[in-house]
């Protein structure tokens, strides 16, 4: 544009050339126009993003919760996750018998006491599971009920090595899961004892 | 009558409680009493200001003297004393003076002491000192001069003067010269020299003396500070737990706190409210801190029929430590609650225990003594008490299980047992390997295994064999016994006194004493003290050997299959398969109508003919060879990873193993992960396929050197693993089959018919062991038809376990659904799922879900399952069986037991027989010269004596008596003769069940047993 203009200037007799002023002028307004078209095309590009972000913002969350794993925790995951995409983590992680390995994976962790990870696969689960049940009718997985302050129970907790072996529960470390139509308990919740 | 409660007011309590208590109680007493003192030290401070203003004087009553506060001493009454003197005009002379006072050795005043104790104030001491004083000389420490009663004039020694100085004599308590010390320090002085003045007010005389004595416990309880004094509390803490001190009080707390010497029992009167609540809790929580118990409601306190065992107190127990309540709570007297007709039948498993009782009825009930939970919904799992235990603190718990006789304050956090350790012991990781100690039985009936075990608080536990454990060491069986017993008898069931303990076919008689022994010394520390200290009542505690454990089986199942003789079948042969968890035992014999002379005692008559066994044949083991298997064909990629696994028996080293065996805590830990990640396998849970079907499995391992690999993959082959349980399994049936044949000999085709077989066990439902047998069935009665010609095709009928579903046509009766996989079927859509891909495969499709949340909603089919449960639990079936039988034979019932006779040569031998089949090589084959029927003491002749090195080759499995059996399949034992001699023979004879000796003996002599080589005693282990 500027080249163009240097030319028109150019080829315009010297008696005829516009005034300074209004050159600037001219820029002004174009560049004006450029800019109004970058803002126009950076509001679509956001609200493009945002749209994104709300459908996605779940699914890149596990994501991002997942790549914070240690090194390796995602090595030994790599029977569960194939591929290092987002596309092979979703695809990979929604499958019963795969939630079914990283939930038994979190409680091997839970109960070695790698619970830097823990938190983090709790949360990986959690969104699995809902995923998985919406992909049902009915949801098929429920999480069970467990607070700080319940009494310990065999039949519904795992306690960890240095727990008391009776007693409140003092931590929750990896939730469990249920069957959602009848409450039974599928996987026991690990949980800690202290008091 | 017996009274079963009253209200009490004084209350036993432990010595743990009395501690809690203390510190709870104690400090409130001594902070309230510090008050009240620091509002006496407050009153008494006044009173010695107020005092000192009029003068310095106090008269001590108890010491008979006088205290001057201007330079803290003490002087004699000198209205009484003998005060000594001389004249003026001669030197003063020492003779003279007169020092001894009371108890105290006086000395003379300085000048400045005499003038301010006495110059000017013998008007004030007019009650202690005699007149004449007042206008007298006084001799002081400076010997030119004596001084005047008023303080300022003087008078020379060695004058003029006739008159005579007066020596008065003083005790100091704060050194020479003492400046006049605040009220405080007086207080602080007459404490310490023990002096009460007769000055004090009459509200302050009383408490004046308690804190007299107080001190005079301990110094340093008091101390002072500015002018104020300070009351250590800690100290007089210390004191009072010491027993040193009695406390000071008012009204409220006068003796709370008595100490009775004599009687060594300590006492706490009046507790207040917030102590009293902490022994309520400690009394309603006793059984939770004990057995993780529910904790018991707060009426068992107060209303007049329940009342708690606790606070009963043993008549011939005195307890050391009592406290006094206020509001009365009720006692409840366990003797009131022994069920005299009671009889319990312990079923003490390999995998688990099993309790069935009656009471005053015929009715045998299962005991849930696998939760203590009550509250909780009556469960399957609930009636099965694995026999494992967790050691969590070891010492503690001794210590506090040797403290008392009955019900000791031990903790459940030092040692637990059943589920609770089970479920610690498969989440364990591989330090803690050695705090589970889950082959108690095994250990108990091998005389020999000795274990080390370590408990989660890092101590060692050296466990000798269970033969050689004494009453003193730890022994397993007696502490996992007072938990039963606990379990049995607490203050929701009631106190049974009489116990039935079955025994399997291969524990000798030593062994089963001993473990009786063992559950005697447990059951009754579960018993209160004051039934163990009744003697009359502890005349009916029994505890004694029942009916083996498959002539147990026999008599149920014969009962539950109604086989009751009243039909044209008048008697029944019968073997029975117990296919339990760490072995399988067989057993053979008769049930028949006893004879007419008999019957009013007697409805039937179980003879059992013999018995037998394969000693690896077990759930448990079939997991460990399942396990073996599948490390065996991921072994590249374990030794790549340094990953260990253990070599279970009957297996053997293969090539490239030696850096995978292992017997480390890491490679016994990793062979019990895989087990429990193959147990649905073995176990057919419900679509158990689709956990296998990829034909890989992830689990946690460690490594050689500890490290864990979590979600590490193993390959697995389904059909290898079905062959190998396939084979393993179809091996303990033959055995069964050759067993069954030696037993029954050549009864069979004649007398015999038909032989009922009866499977028994919990690892009987699987559905391989009924495939197999009526294979197996149908080819031995095939092989017996050769020989008795007499025998039909349908020889052999199989019954399935007790509470298994009906499998075919064979079973005599219809059998109620029932078992675990009747629930299975009947609860398919509320089955717990182990696995998130089982639950999702059961609702698969649409139909199925909607069909199973309708199913849920339907109220009938809940109730209807709900009641089938509780059929399930309480009819016997393959496990409970046992328990059922137990009682059912019990002596002085209405079914007479006869066991197979010993086969002693002599008299004093054991009571079980030989163990083995004894052979020799040939061909490659095993050829057998002796059974298990082998009497014990008899020579037999093995071999000739020509070489020096010789074998004995030896097997537990009855198809050695084949011919056919492989010699790799038998055990070897190389022997070695001192020399080698012609003309002599090798003989052995039994001595023990796993026991023989061999012996060379000359041909020529054999009659006379000429011995020519010493006799070598040889133990057969396999």
């Amino acid at each position: 544009m500027t080249n163009d203009l240097f030319q028109e200037n150019i080829s315009v007799p010297a008696d005829k050339t516009p005034a300074p002023s209004d050159v600037l002028q001219q820029e002004l307004l174009t560049v004006k126009e450029a800019l109004q078209k970058a803002e126009k095309s950076r509001d679509e590009y956001r609200s493009k993003y945002l749209q994104f972000k709300a459908i996605f913002q779940k699914q890149t969350h596990a994501f991002y919760l997942y790549q914070h794993l240690t090194d390796q925790s995602k090595e030994e995951l790599s029977g569960i996750f194939k591929g290092k995409n987002f596309e092979a983590f979703l695809a990979c992680g929604v499958q019963p018998a795969n939630i079914d390995a990283l939930w038994e994976y979190a409680r091997q962790a839970a109960l070695a006491g790698s619970l830097e990870d823990v938190e983090l696969l709790n949360q990986i689960i959690a969104y699995f599971v809902n995923l998985y049940n919406i992909t049902n009718d009915a949801p098929i997985l429920g999480f069970q009920n467990v607070s700080v302050g319940d009494a310990f129970d065999v039949d519904w907790h795992i306690r960890t090595q240095n727990s008391k072996p009776a007693g409140t529960i003092s931590k929750i470390l990896l939730t469990g899961l249920t069957n959602a139509f009848t409450g039974e308990v599928i996987k026991k919740a690990v949980i800690e004892i202290t008091d | 009558m017996i009274l079963s409660t009253k209200q009490v007011d004084n209350i036993a309590i432990s010595e743990n409680l009395f501690h809690d208590v203390v510190e709870e109680h104690i400090p409130n007493l001594i902070h309230k009493q510090t008050e009240m003192l620091n509002t006496f030290f407050d009153n008494l401070t006044s009173f010695i200001e107020d005092y000192l203003k009029k003068t310095d004087w106090f008269y001590i009553e108890n010491k008979n003297v006088l205290y001057n506060n201007s330079i803290v001493a003490l002087f004699p009454d000198l209205s009484t004393f003998p005060i000594g003197s001389c004249p003026l005009n001669h030197a003063y002379d020492p003779v003279t003076f007169q020092d001894e006072f009371e108890e105290y050795t006086g000395t003379l005043m300085t000048a400045n002491e005499f003038k301010k104790a006495f110059a000017g104030k013998f008007d004030i001491l007019y009650e202690y000192c005699p007149e004449y004083l007042a206008d007298s000389y006084f001799t002081v420490m400076d010997f030119h001069k004596a001084l005047h009663a008023d303080g300022i004039h003087t008078k020379r020694w060695n004058g003029f003067s006739k008159a005579n100085s007066y020596h008065i004599p003083l005790y100091r308590l704060n050194g020479m010269d003492s400046e006049t010390i605040c009220a405080a320090k007086t207080i602080y002085f007459w404490l310490k020299n023990d002096l009460i003045p007769d000055s004090l007010p009459e509200d302050l005389t009383a408490l004046y003396a308690h804190v007299l004595s107080l001190f005079q416990a301990n110094e340093n309880c008091f101390t002072w500070t500015g002018d104020r004094i300070v009351i250590q509390e800690d100290i007089i803490m210390q004191s009072v737990l010491q027993g040193d001190t009695a406390l000071i009080t008012d009204d409220t707390y006068r003796n709370s706190f008595l100490y009775d010497a004599r009687k060594k029992t300590i006492a706490l009167d009046q507790l207040s409210d917030s102590t009293i609540e902490l022994v309520k809790e400690h009394l309603l929580s006793c059984d939770a801190l004990r057995a993780d118990f529910e904790r018991y409601d707060e009426n068992i306190l107060t209303d007049p029929n329940r009342g708690h065992w606790g606070l009963w107190q043993d008549e011939h127990y005195q307890s050391p430590y009592t406290a006094k309540i206020h509001t009365p709570l009720i006692a409840r007297n366990p003797a009131a609650d022994i069920n005299a007709d009671g009889i319990i039948g312990i079923d003490f498993g390999t995998k688990s225990t099993v309790v069935v009782y009656q009471d005053n009825t015929e009715h045998i009930i299962p005991m849930r003594i696998g939760t203590s939970h009550y509250s909780k919904k009556a469960d399957l799992k609930q009636y099965e008490n694995p026999t494992v235990m967790e050691l969590i603190n070891l010492d503690h718990f001794m210590k506090m299980y040797r403290q008392k006789d009955g019900r000791p304050d031990t903790l459940w956090e030092d040692l637990t047992i059943s589920h609770s350790a089970v479920g610690s012991m498969i989440n364990s990781t591989s330090n803690d390997y050695y705090a589970f100690f889950n082959e108690i039985k095994q250990w108990a009936g091998s005389q020999k295994k000795q274990l080390r075990l370590k408990d989660k608080s890092g101590n060692d536990i050296s466990l000798p064999p269970f033969s050689e454990i004494t009453e003193t060491d730890f022994n397993p069986i007696e502490i996992y016994a007072y938990y039963i017993g606990l379990y049995i008898n607490n203050m929701n069931n009631g106190i049974f006194l009489n116990y039935l303990l079955s025994f399997p076919v291969t524990f000798e008689q030593p062994i089963c004493d001993k473990v009786i022994e063992s559950f005697r010394r447990g059951i009754k520390k579960s018993l209160p003290d004051s039934i163990l200290h009744n003697e009359e009542i502890m005349k009916h505690f029994r505890v004694v050997k029942g009916i083996s454990e498959p002539a147990a089986y026999a008599i149920c199942a014969l009962e539950q299959y109604h086989f009751d003789l009243e039909d044209d079948t008048k008697e029944v042969y019968y073997g029975i398969f117990d296919f339990g968890g760490g072995t399988t035992d067989f057993d053979f014999g008769h049930w028949h109508l006893p004879l007419e002379q008999e019957s009013r005692r007697y409805d039937y008559v179980l003879e059992c003919y013999g018995s037998g066994g394969d000693q690896y044949l077990g759930g448990e083991n079939l997991l460990q060879l399942m396990a073996f298997e599948v490390f065996r064909l991921n072994q590249n990629k374990l030794r790549e990873d340094g990953i260990t696994f253990s070599l279970p028996p009957e297996c053997h080293p293969f090539p490239g193993s030696e850096s995978l065996l292992s017997t480390s805590q890491e490679a016994k830990l990793n062979t019990r992960q895989l087990m429990e990640k193959l147990r649905p396998f073995w176990e057919r849970e419900d679509n158990y396929h689709s956990l296998y079907q990829s034909g890989k499995i992830v689990l946690s391992l460690f490594t050689r050197s500890g490290e864990q690999k979590l979600n590490y993959e193993l390959n697995v082959n389904m059909a290898i693993l079905d062959k190998l349980l396939h084979k393993r399994i179809e091996l303990g049936i033959a055995n069964f089959f050759e067993c069954l044949k030696a037993t029954f000999g050549d009864h069979l085709g004649k007398e015999i018919h038909n032989v009922h077989i009866f499977l028994a066990g919990n690892s009987s439902r699987s559905a391989i062991l009924t495939e197999l047998f009526e294979t197996y069935m149908k080819t031995y009665a095939r092989d017996l038809q050769k020989t008795y010609p007499g025998i039909t095709d349908d020889f052999f009928c199989l019954h399935p376990a007790l509470g298994s579903p009906l499998p075919n046509a064979t079973a005599k009766k219809e059998n109620p659904i029932s078992g675990i996989e009747a629930v299975k079927k009947q609860q398919a859509a509320n089955k717990p799922q182990a696995s998130i891909e089982s639950l999702v495969q059961s609702v698969t499709d649409i139909e199925d879900l909607i069909q199973s949340v309708s199913d849920t909603n339907d109220p009938a089919l809940s109730v209807l399952s709900e009641e089938e449960v509780l059929s399930t639990i309480t009819k016997p079936n393959g496990k409970t069986g046992v328990a059922f039988g137990l009682l059912e034979g019990r002596p002085g019932g209405r079914i007479k037991v006869i066991m197979p006779h010993t086969q002693d040569v002599e008299k004093n031998t054991s009571d079980i027989r030989f163990r083995f089949y004894i052979g020799y090589k040939k061909k490659n084959n095993f050829q057998m010269i002796s059974d298990p029927s082998l009497p014990y003491n008899k020579w037999t002749f093995l071999c000739d004596a020509s070489t020096q090195d010789f074998a004995i080759y030896y097997s537990p499995r009855s198809e050695a008596a084949s011919g056919t059996l492989s010699i790799y399949e038998v055990y070897k034992k190389n022997c070695r003769l001192e020399q080698a001699k012609e003309g002599a023979g090798i003989y052995y004879r039994a001595v023990a069940p796993d026991v023989i000796e061999y012996a060379v003996i000359s041909n020529d002599d054999f009659d006379s047993e000429k011995m020519v080589d010493n006799v070598t005693r040889v133990e057969l282990t396999y």
